[in-house]
């Protein structure tokens, strides 16, 4: 980001946060005295219940000493409604004849029991740390709305820039950065219409004449053979870099983030409330359980994207980027769209289909465009705004998308999604430039790679023991599992798009310091064993309670901490791992990505064929388990051929080469 | 000024002003679906009071259309939350066994009634065969006239509160850009004695020194 951008950026962030913060504090205030009175209804509701239930008792002649059974009838509501801490049965001095729970200060309802010959109450004492965690879950509420909405403006600010003239502005600040730092080397040019663009302009035009002058001096010095001169002006030169111009990042790069997020964003916006749409159109097949039959329009999308990945980028390079992108787009759109009517599994599946080849399309050609436009120094940053759009469609998307499906129910959102993947057509048809020519980019990759790849005992550790495992894990727990519980037990879309996000939250943090750790090549297979580990043994923690929301954020959250830990790290030991292999670098990560996206797929029909067995906790500790056991395996595998490396020197290292 | 003041605002105002739309809608939202889900957990309170003492007495052998003393426990029930506009407990092809309305008993089917919810709770036997749905109705216009009263309190708090974010956001944008503008127009003067003349100078310089120095222009 540009510092221009970043001032901006930051006091939009500021002003935002505090209006929130403003908006959220009233909302909270109001919702208590809205949500607390409910509570005390509920109490009031039960206390008559059991008023309602005694007093037929006595009706029917039993007398009040002598309701057998009565105190497990109240446990079982102590039991099954945490906001109560006791329910009591008094008489009017006081004393309880039938309890369940423990007394707290917070009296919830004293209903009197009708037809009772002498005074006998139901007394309800609620629990107070409930009506707490209900104003901490809800101010936790608001402030992910406040991140949420925070990042949506940032990204707006951020799209904005680098065109028309905002790019004009942002040229403007990178010469006066420059000049500030005695650096006058000469800028791409920016466009000239607005006042920003004629300040560029002018600067340019004192920029080359400098340059020129600089130039013309040099020249005359060296035909006059003035050595002295030569030096000298050879020196300030050097100081200021004249007659060189900047390696910018082409203004062209960040055209692609407007369609690129958009579309994203619509696809993430349907994870919420994307396997409940299944379940909703799904009917029974022979021989499958429901839940793989819940599972298999997202395996047919999943293993579209990656069967298509490898084979579209020499499509979208012929085809070209800008056309691709929007063929993408459209095909999104229609697929998004086709899903809203779908009225049975197949159609649902067609149209996810259609739709995941329109995604293939989008990914791959922002991809290529990124390359296309970008030389081998610009490529990194390149890639941030690539990555960057995709990261943040992945926290803006879900929580949105759930509240979209909640409000306007899901074939609603689909629609929108829709919208939102057209609205892409319309960004890339505006934004990209046409005619750009693709570069060759895509490797072709040949039996004899993977079979070199495959003879690596390390590599086969690596991308099968972690790789494979990482992605199939974030599919199975982050998008089927996990909507489809939330959905069982009782939350809504909105609650599981929220929760959807501590994920790319986490990675959006943690992968940065994660991937500075991985700098040190001594540290990587530490990382991305400990990174197996966690994500996997944070499956765990769902024994404690499945029916917890905090608990599947605490899962979510160590799924998020794992990745972090092993990403950066898979993708450097996959290069260092088959350094010396007979296999060019864009071969092998072609394969790795392969493998990845091979888990992706896997995913759901795993998740689905184990949760039609074993139920969700069983479902999840064991995929939790089997991704722990792969972290373990490769640990081990690393160890014992680093041992064999260490004893044998070269060999082993150039036998797997051979 | 104005122009490119005019020309840059609008985006601004428009990411702040949505941005704020945005956050204050899920507020609401977050806040609604919490209401909502309490009275929800409170009607499925009652329907799982009804919906235990059915499935006991079809475990000793009565099938729920000869629970005869329904009507009465129904009624209870019904009266015991004022959101409640009736409870039924009807067979599994929808039609109403027994219902704390007289009238809505042996109805053939649920009837779609404005400004009613209906919570729905499953009644099975010992073989997990679906063999009654209680169905609590309650009222939709109550619960529905408070979202929308706190509906209008949170929008008379974003309203203000978005003005001034946008009006603030818009003079923050601002500021920064007439100052970025301020400097930038220093940078297209020739006398501003910023770097590119001192570099200018410092070129004259080098090469004047170098000739002074060494008039012959030989090899030093």
């Amino acid at each position: 980001m540009k510092a221009i951008q970043v001032r901006l950026s930051f006091a939009l962030v500021v002003i935002l946060l505090a209006a929130l913060a403003f908006v959220s504090f009233r909302t909270s205030e109001r919702a208590e005295t809205l949500i607390l009175p409910e509570v005390t209804a509920k109490a009031e509701t039960v206390g008559r219940s059991v008023a309602g239930l005694i007093g037929r008792a006595l009706e029917v002649g039993i007398p009040a000493d002598r309701l057998y059974g009565l105190d497990a009838h109240l446990r079982t509501l102590v039991d099954g409604n945490p906001d109560f801490a006791l329910i009591a049965i008094s008489d009017g001095e006081g004393r309880m004849l039938y309890s369940a729970g423990t007394a707290t200060a917070t009296d919830g309802a004293r209903v009197p029991v009708p037809g009772a010959s002498a005074d006998l109450y139901v007394e309800v004492d609620l629990d107070p740390a409930y009506a707490r965690s209900i104003v901490y879950k809800l101010w936790i509420d608001l402030a992910i709305v406040m991140v949420v909405t925070a990042l949506v403006a940032l990204e707006l600010v951020y799209i904005s820039f680098g065109v028309g003239l905002y790019g004009a502005i942002e040229g403007v600040e990178q010469r006066l950065h420059a000049m500030q730092n005695g650096d006058l080397r000469r800028h791409a040019p920016v466009e000239g219409g607005s006042a920003f663009g004629t300040i560029a302009r002018r600067i340019d035009e004192r920029l080359g004449a400098l340059a020129e002058r600089f130039r013309s001096l040099l020249e005359a010095a060296k035909a006059q053979g003035e050595r002295a001169r030569q030096r000298a002006l050879e020196l300030v030169g050097q100081r200021h870099r004249l007659g060189e111009s900047v390696v910018d990042a082409p203004v062209s790069v960040i055209a692609i983030r407007a369609p690129l997020f958009v579309f994203m964003f619509a696809e993430e916006m349907t994870r919420p409330f994307l396997p409940i749409y299944i379940q909703k159109l799904a009917t029974p097949i022979p021989g499958l359980s429901p839940s793989v039959v819940i599972s298999l329009p997202m395996v047919v999308f999943l293993a579209i994207v990656a069967i298509a990945q490898p084979i579209l980028g020499t499509v979208t390079e012929r085809a070209g980027r800008r056309r691709s992108l929007m063929t993408g787009a459209a095909l999104g759109a229609a697929g998004y769209v086709a899903t809203a009517f779908a009225y049975d599994l197949v159609g649902l599946t067609v149209a996810r289909a259609v739709t995941a080849i329109g995604f293939a399309l989008v990914f791959v050609a922002a991809q290529g465009f990124v390359i296309d436009a970008t030389n081998t120094a610009q490529r990194a940053r390149g890639m941030a705004v690539f990555i960057g759009a995709i990261l943040v469609a992945g926290l803006c998307g879900p929580p949105i998308g759930g509240i979209l499906a909640e409000r306007l129910g899901m074939e609603t959102a689909f629609t929108v999604a829709g919208g939102f993947a057209a609205a892409s057509l319309l960004l890339a048809a505006i934004g990209l430039p046409r005619g750009v020519r693709g570069r060759k980019t895509a490797p072709v990759i040949g039996w004899r790679d993977f079979a070199a790849t495959f003879g690596s005992a390390r590599l086969v550790a690596l991308l099968f023991f972690c790789a494979l495992p990482a992605k199939l894990v974030l599919v199975a727990f982050g998008f089927f599992l996990t909507p489809l519980h939330m959905e069982a037990i009782g939350q809504d879309q909105a609650a599981i798009g929220r929760l959807l996000m501590i994920y790319p939250l986490a990675m959006v943090v943690l992968v940065p310091a994660f991937a500075s750790v991985a700098e040190r090549p001594e540290l990587r297979a530490a990382l991305v064993a400990c990174g197996g580990l966690v994500a996997g043994l944070g499956g765990l923690v769902v024994l404690a309670d499945p029916g917890d929301v905090y608990v599947l954020g605490v899962m979510l959250f160590l799924l998020g901490l794992g990745q972090s830990m092993s990403i950066a790290s898979q993708s450097a030991l996959v290069g260092e791992f088959g350094q010396r292999l007979a296999v060019n670098e864009s071969s092998l990560y072609g394969i790795f990505r392969l493998v990845e996206r091979a888990g992706n797929a896997l995913g759901p029909i795993v998740a689905g064929a184990l949760l039609g067995l074993y139920g969700f906790s069983t479902t999840v500790v064991m995929i939790g388990v089997g991704v722990a056991a792969g972290a373990l395996l490769f640990a081990l595998t690393v160890a014992v051929t680093r041992k064999a490396g260490d004893s044998v020197g070269g060999a082993t290292i150039e036998g797997e080469a051979g | 000024m104005l122009k490119l003041a005019l020309r840059t605002l609008p985006l601004f105002a428009i990411i702040v002003g949505f941005a704020m739309a945005l956050g204050a809608y899920m507020n609401f939202s977050g806040v609604r679906t919490a209401y909502l889900d309490l009275i929800g957990s409170r009607m499925t309170l009652v329907a799982d009071e009804v919906g235990t003492v059915v499935e006991a007495a079809v475990s000793v052998g009565i099938p729920p259309a000869e629970q005869v003393t329904l009507p009465a426990l129904l009624g209870r029930q019904a009266e015991a939350d004022p959101l409640i506009l009736s409870i039924d407990v009807a067979a599994p092809d929808g039609r109403i066994l027994f219902s704390s309305t007289e009238d809505r008993a042996m109805q053939s089917g649920a009837v779609e009634e404005p400004d009613v919810l209906v919570l729905t709770r499953t009644v099975r036997n010992d073989f997990d065969v679906t063999v009654a749905q209680v169905q609590v109705h309650y009222d939709r216009a109550l619960p529905g006239g408070q979202v929308n009263r706190f509906g209008r309190a949170v929008l008379a708090d974003a309203l203000p509160a978005g003005l001034a974010a946008v009006l603030a956001g818009s003079l923050a944008a601002f500021l920064v850009l007439s100052h970025l503008h301020r400097r930038a127009t220093r940078a297209t003067d020739e006398g501003s004695g910023d770097a590119i003349e001192a570099a200018r100078r410092e070129i004259e310089a080098a090469a004047a020194d170098a000739e002074a120095s060494n008039p012959a222009g030989g090899v030093s």
